[in-house]
Formats: C-alpha cells, sequence, structure tokens
C-alpha cells in the first residue's frame, strides 16, 4: 500500500489502512516512547495514547515535511504529557544533581549497540534523561524545551550539560566511546 | 510568510551548528533503535478508533464461551427434569388405572382407562427415528407408557389437544381435550396417585371435573352430564383397543431394558450427591517469617556483596494468626478426596526495634526490574534495628484472602473415626496490611505498603483425625502447616521474606 493511500484510508477511518500505517511506524515510535517511559509498559501506554492523537489529528496533516517526523513529533509530545502528569518527573527535572548520583560499574547493563545507547540513556535520573532526549535526539530548542516542561530555559541547559557528562561518563565506561569530550560539550552547550 | 521560513531556517542552520559529534552519535545510533509492541496496543488502538467494531478481548471470549456452556448445562438438566416429571405423571396414571382395573369391574371406568391408552396408542411410533426412540427409551419405565411417552415429549400442551381430536374424529373432542389436560395438569403440578385416581373415578362425569382444578383451567365447562361422557367413551373404546394390545405385544423385550436403565440412571444421581460434602473449618496458628537476600539481585552487583544473608540480626518474635473457610469435598475414589473453597487468613509477627527522637535518612536498594540495575531509594525511617530505650514491636501483618485448592488422603480408619493426610495450594489476595522493612544496611525500618505483593501462593499440608459426630457430621482435628511460596514483597526489594504458620485445625464436615 502506498502512504497516499494508506493516509486516505487512514483518515476515512478505514482499519486495514490504519493498521498498515501503525505497522510501518509503531517499532519506531515504541523505541522513541521507551527512552522517555520508566518502563517497557509505560512505554507501550505512551504508544498507544500517541497513536490516537495521531490518527485523530491525522486530517491536519498537510505533506510539509515526512510523515514520520509528523507522528514522531505528536508521540513525543504525548511522551511529555504523560511524563507530567506524574508528580515525581517535576521534581526530577529542577532537582537532581549530577553529582548526588553515582554510576557504578555493575549498574550499566551490556547490552549491544543501539539498544546499548538507549539503555545507558535510561540509566539517568527522568529528569536529565527527558532534557537530553528532547535536546539531542529529538532536536528541541532549550527555549522550546523550556515551554514544553514548564520550566526555565536556563534549568533546561544546565540539566542538559549535568546529563551530558554523566552519559559520556556511562558510555566511556562501556568502552561504546572513548575520547573525554569536556571542552566540546561545555562549549556546544553554553552556545545555546 | 517569507520572514517565517527565513527564521525556520536560520533556526534549522543553527541548530546543525552547534549540534557537535556527540549528540550526533546519540541521533544516529537511537535512530535505528526498534521496538515491536504487544499485539494488545494495537487492539486498544482500534477499539477507541472503531467502538461500534470492538475487538473482543479474551476476557468477553471467555464470558461467552461460560455463557454457551452454561446454557447448553442448563438446557440439558431442564430437559432431563421434565422427562422426569413426565414419567412420574405417566406412571401415576398408569398405576390408577391398574388398580382400577384390578379391583373395579365397573365398565365404564375401563372405557375410561381405555380412552386415555387408546389416545396415545395411536402415534405412530414406528415411523419415529432411530433417535427419538432411544430417548424414549431413557426416559420410560414401562412397556405400556412408550406410545403414552411418545405422544407427551411429541408434543407440546397444545398440539396434544390436536393430536387427541385427530386421532377420534367421531368422538366428542370436548371429552378428549378434558381428559389430555387432566393428565397435562398432573405432569405439571406431579400430582400423587391420590389426584391421579381421580381422574379415573368409576363415574365418568369425574373424568372431567375431578382431574381438573377450577382454578387452573377456568374455561372448562366441568358440568357435563353422565349420559353424554358415557356414550362417547364407548365410541372411542372399540376403535382403540386392538391397535394397543398390537402395541403392548411388541414392546415386550423392551420393557426390562428400560426399567433397567432407568433404575440405573437415578442411582448414578444419588450417588454424585453422596460424594460431595461440606466443611467448615478455623485455624489458629503461630505465625513466622524467615528472611534473605534476594536472589533477583545479580550476583556481581558488588554493592550486594555487603548485604547480610540472614536475618540474623533482626529480633523478631512470632504472633497469633488466624484463617478460616468453608470447601467443598468430593469423594475421587474411597480414599482421596478432592477439596476447593475459599479461606480469609490473617498473618502477623511482631519485630522488635526502638523508636527513634528523630527521624533518620535510610537507603533500601531497589532492584529495577526492567533493565536489571539497582536504584538506592532513601527513606525516612522513624524505627532504627538497635534495642534502645524506646523499645517498640512493630506488627508486620496482612489481611488476605484465598481459594485453597488440594486433596485428603484416607492413612487408616473406620467407621467411627478416620486419619487423613491433606495438602493444599492457595492463591492468595492480599487485601491489606502493614510493611516494616528492614533497610539495606540492617539499621533502621521503613514503613512502606507499596512493596507488598499484592498476590501470592501458599501452600499448606495438615493431618487430621476425623470422628463420627452423628447424623451426617464429622469432627476434624489435627495440625496444619502453612507456608508462603512467593516472598511478601515486590521482587525490586532488597530482601525476600517467607511466612510460615503452624497451627491446630478444627473443623466440621456435613455430607450433602
Amino acid at each position: 500500500m502506498t502512504e497516499e493511500l494508506m493516509l486516505a484510508g487512514s483518515i476515512k477511518n478505514n482499519a486495514s489502512a490504519q493498521e498498515e500505517l501503525y505497522s510501518r511506524f509503531s517499532p519506531r515510535m515504541l523505541g522513541v516512547c521507551y527512552r522517555f517511559a520508566k518502563n517497557r509498559e509505560d512505554a507501550e501506554d505512551m504508544l498507544q495514547e500517541g497513536f490516537i492523537k495521531v490518527f485523530t489529528q491525522l486530517h491536519q496533516y498537510r505533506n510539509e515535511g515526512s510523515l514520520e517526523g509528523w507522528i514522531r513529533r505528536i508521540v513525543v509530545h504525548t511522551c511529555i504529557n504523560v511524563l507530567k502528569k506524574n508528580k515525581k518527573f517535576a521534581d526530577s527535572v529542577d532537582l537532581i544533581h549530577a553529582k548526588s548520583i553515582h554510576i557504578k560499574e555493575d549498574m550499566i547493563p551490556s547490552i549491544m549497540q543501539a539498544k546499548q545507547v538507549v539503555e545507558c540513556i535510561r540509566l539517568l535520573p527522568l529528569g536529565y534523561r527527558t532534557v537530553l532526549n528532547l535536546y539531542a535526539i529529538e532536536g528541541f530548542s532549550h527555549k522550546e524545551i523550556g515551554n514544553l516542561l514548564d520550566i526555565e530555559e536556563s534549568t533546561s541547559r544546565s540539566q542538559y550539560t549535568r546529563a551530558k557528562a554523566m552519559l559520556e561518563e556511562i558510555l566511556i565506561r562501556k568502552n561504546i566511546i572513548h575520547k573525554p569530550r569536556k571542552n566540546i560539550f561545555g562549549a556546544a552547550a553554553s552556545s545555546r | 510568510m517569507k520572514t517565517k521560513l527565513k527564521t525556520l531556517f536560520v533556526k534549522e542552520m543553527e541548530q546543525e551548528f552547534y549540534r557537535d559529534e556527540f549528540e550526533q552519535m546519540l541521533k544516529d545510533t537511537t535512530e535505528d533503535f526498534r521496538m515491536y509492541p504487544s499485539r494488545k496496543v494495537w487492539h486498544s488502538i482500534y477499539n477507541d478508533l472503531h467502538p461500534d467494531r470492538r475487538w473482543p478481548s479474551f476476557a468477553v471470549c471467555l464470558l461467552l464461551l461460560s455463557a454457551i456452556l452454561y446454557i447448553g448445562v442448563a438446557n440439558n438438566n431442564s430437559i432431563s427434569k421434565r422427562s422426569r416429571t413426565l414419567l412420574t405423571a405417566v406412571n401415576t396414571n398408569e398405576k390408577t388405572i391398574a388398580n382400577q382395573k384390578n379391583t373395579n369391574s365397573d365398565k365404564k371406568l375401563k372405557n375410561n382407562s381405555d380412552i386415555l391408552q387408546s389416545n396415545f396408542d395411536n402415534t405412530t411410533y414406528s415411523n419415529l427415528d432411530q433417535s427419538q426412540k432411544d430417548n424414549y427409551k431413557n426416559i420410560a419405565t414401562s412397556n405400556m407408557d412408550i406410545p403414552v411417552f411418545e405422544k407427551l415429549i411429541q408434543n407440546d400442551k397444545n398440539s396434544l389437544f390436536t393430536t387427541s381430536a385427530s386421532i377420534a374424529p367421531h368422538s366428542d373432542k370436548n371429552i378428549i381435550n378434558k381428559i389430555n389436560n387432566s393428565i397435562l395438569i398432573n405432569i405439571i403440578k406431579e400430582q400423587s396417585t391420590e389426584t391421579a385416581k381421580m381422574t379415573f373415578t368409576e363415574e365418568t362425569n369425574s373424568v372431567e371435573t375431578n382431574v381438573i382444578p377450577a382454578n387452573d383451567i377456568s374455561d372448562f365447562n366441568i358440568e357435563k352430564t353422565a349420559a353424554e361422557s358415557s356414550v362417547k367413551t364407548t365410541v372411542l373404546t372399540e376403535t382403540k383397543n386392538t391397535e394397543k394390545n398390537k402395541l403392548l405385544t411388541a414392546n415386550t423385550d423392551e420393557k426390562s431394558w428400560v426399567e433397567d436403565f432407568a433404575f440405573h440412571n437415578v442411582r448414578n444421581r444419588n450417588k454424585w450427591k453422596s460424594n460431595l460434602s461440606l466443611q467448615y473449618y478455623i485455624t489458629p496458628s503461630i505465625g513466622y517469617r524467615e528472611l534473605y537476600k534476594n536472589n533477583d539481585f545479580g550476583p556481581s552487583n558488588g554493592l550486594l556483596l555487603r548485604m547480610p544473608d540472614n536475618a540474623n540480626s533482626v529480633s523478631q518474635q512470632a504472633a497469633f494468626n488466624i484463617e478460616a473457610g468453608g470447601s467443598i469435598l468430593m469423594g475421587l475414589t474411597k480414599k482421596i478426596r478432592l477439596k476447593s473453597g475459599f479461606q480469609i487468613n490473617y498473618s502477623n509477627y511482631i519485630t522488635h526495634a526502638h523508636e527513634l527522637q528523630h527521624p533518620a535518612q535510610t537507603v533500601v536498594l531497589m532492584n529495577d526490574l526492567h533493565n536489571g540495575s539497582i536504584m538506592p531509594v532513601s527513606y525516612n525511617s522513624n524505627y532504627g534495628n538497635v534495642l534502645g530505650s524506646n523499645f517498640s514491636k512493630l506488627n508486620n501483618k496482612t489481611l488476605q484472602i484465598s481459594l485453597p485448592l488440594g486433596a485428603d488422603y484416607q492413612i487408616a480408619g473406620n467407621e467411627k473415626i478416620k486419619w487423613y493426610m491433606g495438602a493444599t495450594i492457595q492463591p492468595t489476595y492480599i487485601l491489606s496490611g502493614n510493611a516494616y522493612l528492614i533497610s539495606t544496611d540492617y539499621k533502621n525500618f521503613v514503613d512502606e505498603v507499596s512493596l507488598l505483593r499484592n498476590w501470592n501462593i501458599n501452600t499448606s499440608f495438615e493431618t487430621f483425625a476425623t470422628i463420627n459426630a452423628g447424623a451426617g457430621f464429622n469432627v476434624n482435628l489435627g495440625p496444619q502447616l502453612r507456608y508462603q511460596l512467593l516472598s511478601t514483597y515486590s521482587k525490586a526489594y532488597t530482601y525476600t521474606e517467607k511466612l510460615y504458620n503452624i497451627g491446630f485445625k478444627l473443623g466440621i464436615t456435613k455430607k450433602l
């Protein structure tokens, strides 16, 4: 089924077209949700909520940019909304400081490739993880993150700097990256 | 529009410019990351998008299946019940006829019984298929009843009237209808022989008047004259007697088989019922626990090497526990019986602590079950694990309900007293409780109910004597050990706790 047919069918509430669209994009979108969520079950809940929004708002898609990018945007916003409903999330964005967390060697799982990196990201505290996901992977600016999470832009910047430092430490220990990149991180983070 | 596009372009360029290798590496790597959602996610989305065509859930399917089974079983029972009712009624009628034949030489009476027989004898028994005949065999108890039964089962109340009328086209339809009605009324009400006798009293009028209670069939004209009735019954007698005799002869061989079948059928039902007993019991006991390191924490975790392996450093004492419930027992063989029921449990043990003057910060390591990592979780604690001046007893109690499933085996015994041993497995749901968890460093207690596991599995072993107390009652007495198979707490907690009780079971059993 072509993307046009799939889109048209999904807008007309055709179940097979909707299932086709879901099958095509759900694995990658679940990967996105999993980076934000506490566990797989929560990620699936986010995915479900996200796709319901996708299907109900599909008629608003104007073929500007890729369909996947449009779906991804909705799914990411859904993840953030779900996280914001959790009171602990608000606390974790503002209060956690990198120095108070000690990553032990054994806490880093030994898994391979993309999943290995994702699991390392998921080791970060919730606030760090969210900001890092939004900034480094989803491409949001700190201003957008501030608006999205109801925090100051400067908080987003500082959270990201700490998150990055912590993730770097984890990745170096697991030999996923080899060079300390403190200067470059600092420069990149502060310049935005 | 141009300005907007320009702004967007500049923003994108800016983002690209400042995106360093690290972010690019993260983005590139995670782009390839995919996970495959379970099928239920799509079903939920589908149900949300198409509420009119909901995807049937497993629970709905199960419910549907159960409903179908129930309807099937219920119908089966009602058919059997109806057949038994019919059987009783027809037997009653026939006995009445036989008695009256023996004791009464009055021709009118003979005519009346002949009317009844001839109506049914004229049915097309020989034209029925084999399965219908088999059905009749199952329910009939005498040769004479077979054609009568065919009539009663094959036709409903209304159609029975019609058939009767067509059998005797030259007779008075009212009389025949009323005779049939009288049989049906007897059938439905399962009236005794006395009532049936009233159907065939010597006086012809009573065929109509006595069998039909005025309150049941009000539209019947029961004021027929004796002379009118007599004339019509004679007509029927002449036309039906020959055919009836033929059928009686032909079915003689079948008679004994049918009678035997019915006889065994009744016995089986009684046997099934006599296998069931109802038991109520109560078991006061002493409850305790064992505590050791949770094996779900990875052995490679250096953090846990320092964890004590046993609970020797926690001072604790046993406490009073109780369980009570009811069971249905079903005899499987002479010595083995299965049991299942419902039980309420109150479990409890006491931990010794001392109350802190100021709350202290303590840490409990938690296992993140999804990625295998360990999270230190901070708690405020009001109790220390070092005995001091403010001595406290912490009650770790839970209220549970469970569904025991198990079996008893009779080791020895006679009619008066029997010795059994038994075991059950008990899926258990924890309704409420307290949980004072020891911190990972064993220094404090943390009040954290959320770590209590909702579902658990218990098992019990018991041996008991059953004393026959007469009137179908038995008294059961004996010791019981109950052991909890899963930890009281979730797998996330550092330690595993298993509860056990040693008690004395007192029960009373009544045969159903």
